[in-house]
Order: structure tokens, then C-alpha cells, then sequence
């Protein structure tokens, strides 16, 4: 009876339990399904959404590019009236700093030039000779507290400080004047200077200058007096520091026959009153042509 | 001739470079061109100095043409000597005469031999530039020509550049130079280096200082990029433009003055938050220090420290200004000293 009733139960029991745990893992399931389909749900409605968002940016974008369009549809169509829309005044604008800026860059051409910096003015002297632009100085001045240089490019031997010391405070163009004068015959001389040390041909040789400031200047010369060969020397002596042309010329020659003293006389008084090289080139042209005269000579240099 | 004129030529001649011999002996012009022909150059160098003395002896070389040959050969090698520079400077205004050479080399030895008669003086003129030779002597020693000292003198300008001065010999050779020149004092400046021309183009201001102006000048270029291909982009083009600019409104374009040396000597007092810096500024005396910066081409290295990005640009002024104040030596004390550089410690 027992072992059967045992039976009985076991065989019921196992089966409610085997039961129960079918219903329970049933259950497990669905809630599981449950879940996902509403993760799933969740998702494609926010997929839904962010679309919606996209399509309203892509839409943005759109209606600012199409405003772009039409503002600049409408800015042709206010130059093509010929109206004063931004833009044609503000190339006007451009033309005129375009032509500022020229002025600016041209008045390096007069000589002095100068631009405002923060604590004064940069002045720059451009030298010039014949024509020929030279070297540039600079000089940096301070106009606050007082007038002074601070930073300068001219050669130690121009007497700078000299001249700042009489005109400096007083009388500013003065200054830049008086220093321009000196700047601008000191390049003179050293072109001059330059252009004889590569004259051409074997006609000049020897060229040397006595000191920095290019006021004594020494070279030999050959040059023909009837159909012979002499063998001048010249020495240039440049008394005005301010002046590019030489204010005495010494020429001497071993062999002192009249006709020479007349060359030498012509020829003195030819460098006195011409560039260095122009005088040079009219004594080697003449000497060239035979039959010359003292007074045709003076007559053929038009400088 | 005597022993010791063959001795110092062959000296000389044993110093020069085997490339550079021919060009020497043909500058100094004593021996004609068909004697210099003659002349075998090999190793050993010996050889040449002796047929060099031999012929020097049959032409009865002086110490004058000695000292020539010593000219010459310190003008072409005038980077192996430290070269100095002093300027003179008047109390009084004149107007400048027109410069007399002659005058000025009979001032100049009669105020040396007023003082000193065994001294051996000699002069050359390389272009605008007039050389004079010392060789110092005392009463009973003859004068050393090994150890001459050098002058370079430019006319109307107040500056000379000596090497090779001694400082028992240097009152009288300053004393001698101002009185020549017509000067009223003279004075050390704080500028040293080995090349002679570089110290002149700083002292004379021959070198290309960048100054603001409207005119733009034709060498001005723009930064230029290496590589040009549509694929690559350059970041920070801006920055490296701005450093390009501060550099070249710093120091110009163009080569700039060769020095070898800066040194400056700290003498400030030691700032710091640290609590190892309370050490050091227990005591109130300055912290004394001195930087030393060495180069073969000192300004170029400055220069291209800031496009390098090893510094920041600007660069600091006490490192730029050495060509615009015309010195390499600098003394920072505190701001209450007065001198020329600024007082205030800054960084690079």
C-alpha cells in the first residue's frame, strides 16, 4: 500500500513539478518577450525621430543657401543698376588706399621720406647722383619726451652728431636738410669714385682715395699731346663736404713743355666743373681725334 | 742682413698655408715675379722659407720689408687674432680737416719714441684703412716682432680696432693714437671678435638694419612653402608667418655681422616662489653669474632661433641688440644701476 501510494505520489507530484517548471519557464519567456518587444518598440520610435530631426536640419540648410543665392542675385542686380550698394564703395575705398600707398612708396624718390612709428618718426634719406639711385640711410627719431635719435645708419665719419647738436632741437627740416646735403654729396663722391675705378679701357689707372669721406682723390692719366704720350697725375681736392664736384684739381707732369701746361690748365679747370667720369670720357674721346684745340674742348662738354 | 730679419721671414713664411703662399709673397712685392718663379713649392715647407731667405739676402732685406711681409700677412689672416675695438672721442668741436696722412704717422711716432725709443713702428695703408705695426722694446731688450701689435685706423672716423696689446704697452699706444688723431680721450668699448671686417660693418653701421619705412624694399619675399602639392596643408602657417615677420623686422635680411661671443654677467638679485629659493635669498647679495653664449656665427644663430621654435619670438631684446648697440659684453645689476642693458632678468 505504501510503496504504491509512494508511487502514486511521486509519479503525480513529479509531474505537477515538471508542470511547474514548464509554466515557470513559459512565463520567464514571455516576460523576456515582453521586454525585447519593447526595447524594440522604444528603438524604432526613437529611429523615427531622429529622422524627423535630420529632415528638419537638411531643410535649414537649404533655406539658407537659398537665401545666399537670392542676396547675391540681388546684389548683381543693384551693380547692374548702377546703385550705391557696399561693394562699389567699398572698391572705391580700395583705389583710394591703393593710391595712398603709392604717394607713400613714390616720396622715397624725392629724398627724404619718413613714417610714423610708435615713439616718433623713421626718416629715410635716399641719395641719388646723375640720376643713379644711391644708398639709403636711415634715422630712427624719438619726438617724446624730447627730440633725439635713437638709432641711426650713417657712417661714423659724416658729422652727425655736429649737426644734431645745432639744428636738432630747433629746426627739424633744417636738420634733415643740412644732413641730406652731406648724405647725398658724400654718395655723389663715391659713386664718382666707383665710376672711376671701372672706367674702361687701360686710360685711368692708380685710383685711390686719401680718406673715408671720398674728399681727396688721386689717379693717373695718360693723354697725347701732338701725337706723345704723357703721363699725368691728378689729385682732386673736395674742400665742401656738401658739394659732389671738386674744388681744385692739381695735375702735375714730369715733362713741363708749354703745350702740356695748356692741357693741364684745360683739364683742371674740366674736372672742376664736370662729374668726374663725363670729364674723363671728353678728355679720352678727344684724345682720340687729333687736331684739337684748347677752346673746341671746353665747347664739346654740354653737361 | 742681419740673423734674426732672416730668422722672423722665415717664420713667416713657415706659418702660411701651401695654397695661399704664391699670393702672399706676389702682394708683398718684394721679390720680382722671374725670382718667385724660381721658387719650388713641396713639403717640407722649410725649403721654400730657406730659398725665400736666400733671396731676401741678396737683395739685403730691411726690417721694413720684414715688417711689409708681416702686413700682408695679418691682413690676409686677420681672422686668427682677437681684434678689440676703441673709440676716441673729443671734448671740444672742430671743424674735421681734410685728414693728412703723413701728419698723422710723424705725430704718431714722435709721441712713441718720446717715451720709448726701442720700439719699431711701421705703417700700410690697405685702402681706407691705415695698418700700423708695433713691435715693443725696452731698454735693454730689442723689440719683440713675434708678439707686434696691430692698428687699424680709419680716417676721420673715431673708432680703431687693435689686437695683440699688452697691458703694460696699452697707455702709451692709447696716448700716442689720440694725440695723433687729434682726439682727447679714448676708451675701450665692449666689443670683441676675430673677424675684423664684421666689427667694422657693426662700427660703421655697413650692415643691413631693418628699419620701418614706406618704401618697400625689392628683396623682401614672403615665406615660401617647401613642398607645393594640393594634398598637403601647412598647419600653424599663421604663426610661423608672424614669427617670420618678427624675425625679419628684428634683424633684417641679409647677412648680419659674424661675432663669436656674448657674455653677460648677472649680478641681480635671486627671485624665486619656491621654498629651495628661500635659501638662496636668505642673504641680500646679489647672485652673481655669467652666461657665455658661443658660436661660430653668433647673430645668425639668434636669428634663426625663433623660426627653429627654440625660442619665442620676439626674441629678447639683450640678445638682439648686441649688433645695434655695438657691444658683446653686458652687466645686468639691479634696476637702481645705471648701464646700458636693461636690469630686469627676463626669460627666452
Amino acid at each position: 500500500m505504501e510503496q504504491a501510494q509512494s508511487l502514486f505520489r511521486e509519479g503525480v507530484l513529479s509531474h505537477l513539478e515538471q508542470l511547474e517548471a514548464l509554466s515557470y519557464n513559459l512565463a520567464v519567456k514571455q516576460e523576456k518577450q515582453r521586454q525585447e518587444w519593447a526595447a524594440l518598440r522604444k528603438n524604432q520610435e526613437l529611429v523615427l525621430e531622429l529622422r524627423k530631426k535630420r529632415d528638419e536640419l537638411k531643410a535649414k540648410i537649404e533655406r539658407h543657401k537659398a537665401e545666399i543665392q537670392a542676396f547675391r542675385g540681388r546684389e548683381e542686380a543693384g551693380e547692374d543698376h548702377g546703385s550705391a550698394a557696399g561693394t562699389s564703395q567699398q572698391a572705391m575705398l580700395e583705389l583710394c588706399v591703393e593710391e595712398l600707398k603709392g604717394m607713400l612708396e613714390m616720396h622715397w624718390l624725392t629724398g627724404i621720406s619718413g613714417k610714423r612709428t610708435k615713439k616718433g618718426v623713421c626718416v629715410c634719406i635716399s641719395t641719388a647722383f646723375e640720376g643713379a639711385y644711391l644708398d639709403s640711410f636711415h634715422l630712427d627719431i624719438a619726438l617724446k619726451p624730447s627730440v633725439g635719435i635713437s638709432r641711426h645708419s650713417v657712417p661714423p665719419f659724416i658729422p652727425l652728431e655736429q649737426i644734431a647738436k645745432e639744428h636738432l632741437q630747433t629746426d627739424l627740416k633744417k636738420f634733415l636738410s643740412v644732413l641730406f646735403e652731406h648724405l647725398n654729396a658724400y654718395a655723389g663722391r663715391k659713386y664718382q669714385f666707383q665710376q672711376l675705378q671701372s672706367f674702361p679701357g687701360g686710360f685711368v689707372r692708380d685710383a685711390q682715395q686719401g680718406n673715408s669721406l671720398h674728399t681727396v682723390l688721386t689717379f693717373g692719366y695718360n693723354v697725347r699731346v701732338e701725337k706723345q704720350p704723357f703721363c699725368l697725375r691728378a689729385k682732386l681736392l673736395y674742400g665742401g663736404v656738401t658739394r659732389s664736384l671738386p674744388t681744385e684739381a692739381v695735375i702735375t707732369c714730369e715733362d713741363n713743355r708749354p703745350s702740356v701746361q695748356e692741357k693741364i690748365s684745360s683739364h683742371s679747370s674740366l674736372f672742376c666743373q664736370n662729374p668726374l667720369h663725363r670729364a674723363l670720357e671728353c678728355i679720352s674721346s678727344e684724345d682720340e681725334t687729333l687736331n684739337h684745340s684748347s677752346a673746341s674742348l671746353l665747347g664739346t662738354h654740354m653737361f | 742682413m742681419d740673423e734674426w730679419i732672416a730668422e722672423f721671414i722665415k717664420r713667416i713664411i713657415l706659418k702660411l698655408p701651401f695654397s695661399q703662399t704664391m699670393t702672399i709673397l706676389k702682394a708683398w712685392g718684394f721679390l720680382t715675379d722671374s725670382e718667385l718663379q724660381t721658387l719650388t713649392l713641396r713639403y717640407p715647407k722649410d725649403i721654400t722659407a730657406t730659398e725665400v731667405v736666400r733671396l731676401c739676402e741678396a737683395k739685403n732685406a730691411t726690417i721694413d720689408h720684414a715688417a711689409a711681409l708681416d702686413f700682408v700677412f695679418n691682413h690676409a689672416f686677420s681672422n686668427k687674432k682677437l681684434w678689440t675695438v676703441y673709440q676716441m672721442s673729443k671734448t671740444s668741436e672742430s671743424e674735421n680737416d681734410l685728414f693728412d696722412a703723413s701728419e698723422f704717422k710723424l705725430q704718431f711716432k714722435k709721441s712713441i719714441h718720446a717715451v720709448s725709443k726701442n720700439v719699431t713702428i711701421n705703417f700700410k695703408e690697405f685702402g681706407e684703412a691705415l695698418w700700423i705695426r708695433i713691435a715693443w722694446g725696452t731698454h735693454n731688450t730689442r723689440p719683440n716682432q713675434y708678439k707686434a701689435t696691430f692698428a687699424v685706423y680709419h680716417s676721420q672716423t673715431p673708432h680703431v680696432f687693435i689686437t695683440g696689446l699688452g697691458k703694460a704697452c696699452r697707455p702709451l699706444l692709447c696716448q700716442a693714437l689720440v694725440i695723433a688723431s687729434k682726439y682727447s680721450q679714448i676708451q675701450e668699448m665692449e666689443l670683441k671678435s676675430r673677424c675684423l671686417e664684421s666689427l667694422k660693418d657693426i662700427v660703421f653701421k655697413r650692415f643691413n638694419q631693418p628699419f620701418s619705412s614706406h618704401h618697400s624694399r625689392p628683396h623682401e619675399k614672403a615665406l615660401t612653402q617647401k613642398i607645393v602639392d594640393p594634398r598637403v596643408t601647412y598647419e600653424n602657417m599663421r604663426e610661423k608667418e608672424r614669427v617670420h615677420h618678427l624675425t625679419r623686422e628684428t634683424f633684417g635680411e641679409g647677412p648680419l655681422p659674424k661675432l663669436e661671443l656674448a657674455s653677460y654677467k648677472l649680478e641681480t638679485m635671486f627671485r624665486a616662489e619656491s621654498i629651495m629659493g628661500g635659501n638662496l635669498t636668505a642673504g641680500n647679495e646679489p647672485f652673481r653669474c655669467v652666461v657665455k653664449f658661443s658660436s661660430p656665427h653668433l647673430l645668425e644663430a639668434i636669428r634663426s632661433l625663433a623660426p627653429a621654435g627654440i625660442a619665442e619670438a620676439p626674441i629678447s631684446t639683450l640678445l638682439s641688440c648686441i649688433p645695434h648697440k655695438a657691444r658683446n659684453s653686458f652687466k645686468i645689476t639691479e634696476k637702481r644701476g645705471l648701464h646700458p642693458a636693461s636690469s630686469q632678468p627676463t626669460n627666452f
